[in-house]
């Protein structure tokens, strides 16, 4: 690889952060989706290095190698954006960066665009929507005697809607990606997934905005996506449905999918 | 062999004992498994890795009875077993229901995706 992804520390909010950096040039921070952490982008870091970014992949409060803020995991979407948002203040300080994000990333890069309107450059949210929800029976099993077999719950939950056939490499890499994230946090992920509804703050958004989602991800609903794409206003939105892809977009297809962003930045004047 | 019946769940028993993956998932097993599909109800008894004996089950007539079940209606069993639906979605939705003693449903929950997974992939032969 041409760029080398570099880890280093950070304090946001008093508490000690882990975040991967990749490249120079405009920031480009990289939200991963619940459960998982900052390894989750690095097939995808370099790619985007390579058009000329500074790429920045925190691991969330309360996954990985972050801590929790006040030791408990966040449980509302508007909370974790506003922690990212003091996250890029602190790394990158008067810059104006794109913002991507899956799953929950996905929501928070949506929830930033709103709240933030002239504070990013552009947003790219993949597996996401102005609303989403879905697994939300979690909500009781927050203590692990409540659910000992948590662990193959996330092996499998995490695996389960991408598209297949799929690398077995990159199946097994997946689950391993999901295995660092205490039980509460990813019960409280859920609790922030279905918590997430900016779809009355969407006319905030001025920043150009790329959806996109993965077909087989039963996570999502289509028309939500497209709903959301709709409702963003004066044409600033745009994507689609990504065929041949699954839940884990820049897992599965990397490649695929830096060319789709670096297509959309490059039409929307953004590099 | 038919879709669903006692010979299916029979060949569902060797599949999963030919297994290693179920093997080891359930090695610690020690419990009594309802399969429901609409009303046709089958028992299992799964331990130490392997399921050692399966019958019809009818309420009352059992009288070891059950720890969990998990059931759902023939056509969401089709869905699943003709690829339109994944099986996460199905889990996920409810429309394959999982039920009873949780805790041991949810220690064994390797083995109870194994199970379903076997039961989507085991073919059946006219």
């Amino acid at each position: 690889m041409a760029h080398e992804i570099t880890g280093r520390y950070a304090t946001v909010e008093n508490t000690r952060v882990y975040y991967d950096v990749c490249g120079t040039g405009i920031p480009l921070i990289c939200l991963h989706m619940g459960w998982a952490c900052s390894l989750q982008w690095h097939h995808f870091m370099p790619l985007m290095a390579d058009a000329g970014f500074k790429v920045i992949a925190p691991d969330l409060p309360g996954h990985a190698k972050s801590l929790p803020v006040n030791w408990q995991p966040f449980k509302k979407m508007h909370d974790y954006a506003q922690w990212v948002w003091h996250f890029i203040e602190t790394v990158c300080p008067d810059e104006k960066p794109v913002v991507c994000g899956s799953g929950i990333g996905g929501d928070m890069t949506l929830d930033i665009a709103c709240n933030h309107p002239t504070g990013i450059a552009a947003g790219m949210a993949f597996e996401s929507a102005a609303n989403t929800g879905s697994i939300s029976f979690l909500s009781g099993y927050t203590e692990p005697h409540t659910f000992p077999g948590f662990a193959a719950l996330v092996d499998n939950a995490s695996t389960s809607a991408m598209h297949y056939p799929c690398d077995e490499e990159k199946v097994i890499e997946s689950k391993w990606q999901h295995r660092c994230t205490y039980q509460a946090t990813c019960v409280a992920d859920m609790d922030a997934w279905n918590d997430h509804d900016v779809r009355d703050l969407l006319h905030n958004i001025q920043c150009p905005i790329f959806m996109f989602k993965g077909e087989a991800d039963y996570h999502i609903p289509e028309q939500a996506v497209l709903d959301t794409i709709a409702a963003i206003p004066n044409g600033l939105a745009e994507g689609g449905i990504a065929k041949g892809m699954g839940h884990l977009i820049m897992m599965e297809q990397p490649e695929r999918l830096a060319e789709a962003c670096v297509d959309f930045l490059r039409r929307r004047e953004i590099i | 062999m038919k879709f669903p019946s006692l010979e299916f769940v029979q060949h569902l028993q060797v599949a999963l004992n030919d297994s290693e993956r179920f093997s080891v998932v359930s090695q610690w097993s020690d419990v009594k498994v309802l399969l429901c599909f609409d009303d046709q109800r089958y028992w299992m008894k799964l331990y130490g890795g392997k399921v050692i004996d399966v019958m019809e089950y009818f309420s009352m007539a059992n009288p070891l009875g059950w720890d969990y079940m998990i059931g759902s209606s023939v056509e969401n069993w089709n869905a699943l077993r003709q690829g339109a639906r994944p099986l996460g979605h199905l889990l996920d939705t409810g429309d394959i229901t999982v039920d009873g003693d949780l805790l041991q449903s949810n220690r064994l929950y390797e083995a109870t995706h194994v199970m379903l997974t076997v039961i989507r992939d085991l073919k059946v032969a006219d």
